[in-house]
C-alpha cells in the first residue's frame, strides 16, 4: 500500500539513518534531552504534515530507526488538528507558526487524578469579563517544558453529565501563572519532553477559547480519533525496527532452527496485520470517514505488536540484543500501550462503538 | 520444616524492607557494607558448605530466601544467584578457597553468561566490582582478569554489566562444572523469578485498590481484577511445582511463558505512572526480560528432552 509515496518513504529513511546514528540514539536516551537540532533538520525533509499518508509514513520510518528521536521530531505539532478543525482565525495564525516549525505545540488533557477518565478532570476555567482564569494541573504532558503553546482542557461549567461543561483553550506558555516542570526517569522515549504543568490564576483571553464553550470533550475525542492513527504508525515503526534487528541477528549468526523460523513467521504476519489496520485507519482520515472502532483497533493492535516484537526480538537475540539497540527498542515500545488511551480504553471504545448499533 | 521456612521468610522480609531500597541500589550499586549484610543474613551463603562459612541450609530454605529478597531487590537476588553459581562452579578446583571470601562478602563474584567468549575477550559479565570473573571459553572454565567495558544493562541495574578485555587467565576446569552449577542453581533461579513476579503483582494489586477512575476503584473493572487474579493463581501453581512436587523443569517452563506478561501487566495497571522509575514498577519489566535472556533461553529444549526422555526438538 501507499507505493506512490515510495520516494518520500526513501527520503525519510535516509534522513533517519543519517541522523539517528547509534551514538545519537544512545546519547539522547541516556541524557533525556530533547533533540532540538534534529527537529530543525527534519523540517521540510523528513517531516511533511501536508497529508495523513505522508504523516504516517514519516512517523513509521523515523520510529523504525529510533522511536525516541522519531517521536521527538514529529510531536511539536501535537494537537494541531484541534485548532485546524475548531479554531478561529487568531488561533490559526498561531497554528501557521507551529506548522512551519517556528513554534512548538502541546496538548494537556491528563491530570494526576486519571488519564483514562477524561471527563473527570479538575482543572477549571472561570469566565471573568473577557478573560478566563485557569487553575489546576496537568501531568505527563509531551512537549510540556519546551512548548510555546499548550491546548488545555478545562472545566468551564458543572453539568449533570460530566463530559459536558469542558472547554479547550490555547494557552501561551509565557503567560503569568503557567509553570512546567520537566519529568525525568521515563522507561523509554526518553528524548521526548514530558512535563507536569501548573496553572495558577492563569489569565487567557476569551479569543483563545477553541470553538464553543462546553464542547471540549467532543473536540478532544475527535482529535484522539485522528492522533491515535499516528500512534499506530509510531508502534508500527517500532515493530518493524525490532523485526529488522532480529533478522540481522538471525542472518549474521546463521540461525536456522525451526523454532526461530516460526517466530520470524509469526512476527512478520503480526506486523503485516498491524500495518493493514494502521493504513486502513489512515485511509479513513484521508476520506474523512469517522470510524473510532477502526482507529482504536489499529492503535491497540499496533501498540501491542510493538511490545510483542520488541520482546520477541530480545528473546531471540538474548543478551546480545543491545548490539542492535534492542534494549532501547524494548523500553520505547511500552509507551504504545499507554499514551493516548491505554489498550483497555481502546478496547472499551471499540466495543461501545459497535454496541451502539445502527 | 514449613514453619522454619516461614520464619526465615519473615526474617528476610523484615531485613529486605529495611535495607533493600532497589531504587537506591539501581542508582548506586551494591556497596561493601551491603554485601557484608547479605552475608550475615544468609542471603549469599545459605546453600554454601559450612567449611566455607556457609549455612548449608536446605534447598527450599535457600529458595525461599532468594524469593523474598527478589520481591524487594531483584538486583540483590541476582547477585545471590550469581555468587551461588560461582561457588558451585569452582568446587573442587584449585581456586576453591575463594568461596569463603565470596560467602563472607570479602570478595565479590563475577560471571560471564556468554557462549561467544574467546581468549581475548569475554562477554556479558555481571559483576559488582572490577574483579576477576569466571568464564567458559570454548569447553573450558577460566578464572579471568582484565579491564571491564561497562554497559548500561536493561535490567538488574544494581549489578554492573559489560565485557572484559582479557589480560590474564587461568584454566580451572571444564565447561561441565559451570553447566552443572547452573543446573544446581535452577531452583533459586525459579524462586528469584517468582519473587520478581510477586513483587510487581503485589504493587499492582495494592494500586488497583486505591486508584479511582470514573468514580470507581479500578479493581472493580473486570479486565483489571481478572488479570491480577489470573496471574496470582498461576503463580501459586508455579510455587507448587517448585516447593511442592519439585518439578523444577515444569516451573521453569511455566515461568518462562509468563514472566514478561506478568511484569508488563503490572506496568499497565499503573497507567502512565508505571512508565516512570519513581514508581518502582517498570524495573520489574526490564528485569524480567533480562532474566529470561539470562536463564531461560534453553528451557523449551530442556523440557522436551525431559518429556521425551531423549534428545528432541533440536531441528
Ligand atoms: C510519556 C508520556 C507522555 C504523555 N503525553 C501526554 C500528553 O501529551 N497529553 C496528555 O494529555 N496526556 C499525556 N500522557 C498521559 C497518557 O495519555 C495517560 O497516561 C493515559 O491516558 C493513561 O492515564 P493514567 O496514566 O492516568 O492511567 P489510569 O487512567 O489511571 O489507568 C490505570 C489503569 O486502569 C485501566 N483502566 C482505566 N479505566 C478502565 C476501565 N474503564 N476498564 C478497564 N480498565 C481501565 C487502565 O487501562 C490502566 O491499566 C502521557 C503519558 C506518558 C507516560
Amino acid at each position: 500500500m501507499f507505493e506512490e509515496y515510495d520516494d518520500f518513504r526513501k527520503k525519510v529513511k535516509e534522513f533517519a539513518l543519517e541522523n539517528f546514528t547509534d551514538d545519537n540514539i544512545r546519547k539522547y536516551d541516556k541524557d533525556e534531552i530533547y533533540p532540538e537540532e534534529l527537529r530543525k533538520k527534519g523540517i521540510n525533509s523528513a517531516i511533511d504534515m501536508t497529508n495523513p499518508i505522508k504523516i504516517v509514513i514519516g512517523i513509521e520510518e523515523l520510529c523504525r530507526v529510533d522511536a525516541g528521536l522519531g517521536i521527538s521530531v514529529t510531536t511539536p505539532y501535537f494537537g494541531n488538528e484541534v485548532i485546524n478543525l475548531f479554531g478561529n482565525d487568531a488561533q490559526k495564525k498561531i497554528l501557521s507558526d507551529v506548522m512551519s516549525g517556528k513554534k512548538i505545540l502541546g496538548l494537556g488533557v491528563t491530570e494526576p487524578s486519571g488519564g483514562s477518565d477524561v471527563a473527570g478532570i479538575k482543572t477549571t476555567a472561570v469566565k471573568s469579563g473577557n478573560k478566563y482564569i485557569i487553575n489546576g494541573s496537568k501531568i505527563f504532558i509531551t512537549n510540556g517544558s519546551i512548548a510555546d503553546y499548550i491546548l488545555v482542557l478545562a472545566r468551564t461549567s458543572n453539568e449533570s453529565k460530566r463530559h459536558l461543561g469542558l472547554s479547550v483553550f490555547l494557552v501561551d506558555t509565557k503567560s503569568k501563572g503557567f509553570s512546567a516542570s520537566k519529568l525525568h526517569g521515563k522507561l523509554g522515549v526518553r528524548a521526548t519532553d514530558t512535563a507536569e504543568l501548573k496553572f495558577n490564576n492563569l489569565e487567557v483571553d476569551e479569543s483563545m477559547l477553541v470553538g464553543e464553550e462546553g464542547m471540549g470533550f467532543y473536540y478532544i475525542m475527535i482529535f484522539f480519533d485522528i492522533s491515535r492513527v499516528y500512534v499506530a504508525a509510531q508502534a508500527l515503526g517500532i515493530a518493524e525496527g525490532a523485526f529488522d534487528a532480529m533478522m540481522k541477528y538471525v542472518k549474521s549468526n546463521n540461525i536456522k532452527d525451526e523454532n526461530t523460523m516460526f517466530e520470524i513467521a509469526k512476527l512478520y504476519t503480526r506486523i503485516q496485520a498491524a500495518k493493514l489496520l494502521t493504513y486502513n485507519a489512515t485511509m479513513n482520515l484521508v476520506n474523512s470517514v469517522t470510524k473510532p472502532e477502526d482507529t482504536s483497533a489499529a492503535k491497540a493492535y499496533a501498540g501491542e505488536t510493538a511490545v510483542y516484537a520488541a520482546e520477541k526480538a530480545l528473546e531471540v537475540t538474548g543478551l546480545s540484543g543491545y548490539k542492535y539497540n534492542l534494549d532501547i527498542v524494548f523500553r520505547n515500545a511500552k509507551i504504545m500501550e499507554i499514551w493516548e488511551g491505554t489498550t483497555d480504553v481502546e478496547n472499551l471504545i471499540i466495543a461501545r462503538t459497535l454496541l451502539k448499533g445502527d | 520444616m514449613e514453619d522454619e521456612i516461614n520464619i526465615i521468610r519473615d526474617n528476610i522480609k523484615e531485613f529486605s524492607s529495611k535495607n533493600l531500597d532497589e531504587k537506591d541500589i539501581e542508582s548506586k550499586g551494591i556497596d561493601n557494607d551491603l554485601i557484608e549484610k547479605l552475608s550475615s543474613q544468609g542471603i549469599i551463603n545459605s546453600n554454601v558448605s559450612s567449611k566455607y562459612g556457609g549455612l548449608e541450609l536446605d534447598k527450599k530454605a535457600s529458595m525461599a530466601i532468594i524469593e523474598e529478597v527478589s520481591k524487594y531487590s531483584p538486583s540483590v537476588a541476582l547477585y545471590a544467584y550469581i555468587s551461588g553459581i560461582y561457588i558451585k562452579s569452582i568446587e573442587n578446583s584449585e581456586i576453591e578457597d575463594i568461596s569463603a571470601d565470596i560467602a563472607s562478602g570479602k570478595k565479590t563474584a563475577a560471571v560471564s553468561f556468554s557462549n561467544k567468549n574467546d581468549g581475548d575477550k569475554i562477554y556479558d559479565v555481571f559483576f559488582i566490582k572490577g574483579n576477576d570473573a569466571l568464564a567458559v571459553i570454548n569447553n573450558d572454565l577460566f578464572y579471568v582478569s582484565g579491564t571491564y567495558e561497562v554497559r548500561e544493562s536493561l535490567g538488574f541495574r544494581g549489578i554492573k554489566f559489560g565485557d572484559l578485555k582479557v589480560e590474564t587467565k587461568k584454566k580451572i576446569g571444564n565447561s561441565e562444572s559451570f553447566i552443572k552449577a547452573l543446573k544446581y542453581m535452577d531452583p533459586e533461579l525459579c524462586a528469584m523469578s517468582i519473587g520478581l513476579m510477586y513483587g510487581s503483582m503485589e504493587k499492582a494489586f495494592e494500586y488497583s485498590k486505591i486508584r479511582k477512575l470514573f468514580n470507581t476503584k479500578i479493581k472493580d473493572f473486570g479486565p483489571v481484577a481478572y488479570t491480577i487474579s489470573d496471574i496470582m493463581s498461576k503463580l501459586d501453581i508455579i510455587k507448587y511445582y517448585l516447593y511442592g512436587n519439585g518439578r523444577i523443569d515444569f516451573a521453569k517452563n511455566f515461568i518462562s511463558s509468563i514472566i514478561i506478561d506478568v511484569t508488563r501487566a503490572a506496568v499497565n495497571i499503573h497507567g502512565g505512572y508505571g512508565f516512570f522509575t519513581d514508581f518502582g514498577i517498570e524495573k520489574y519489566y526490564r528485569d524480567s526480560v533480562t532474566l529470561k535472556s539470562l536463564g531461560f533461553m534453553n528451557i523449551k529444549r530442556e523440557l522436551s528432552d525431559s518429556i521425551y526422555g531423549e534428545k528432541s526438538g533440536f531441528i
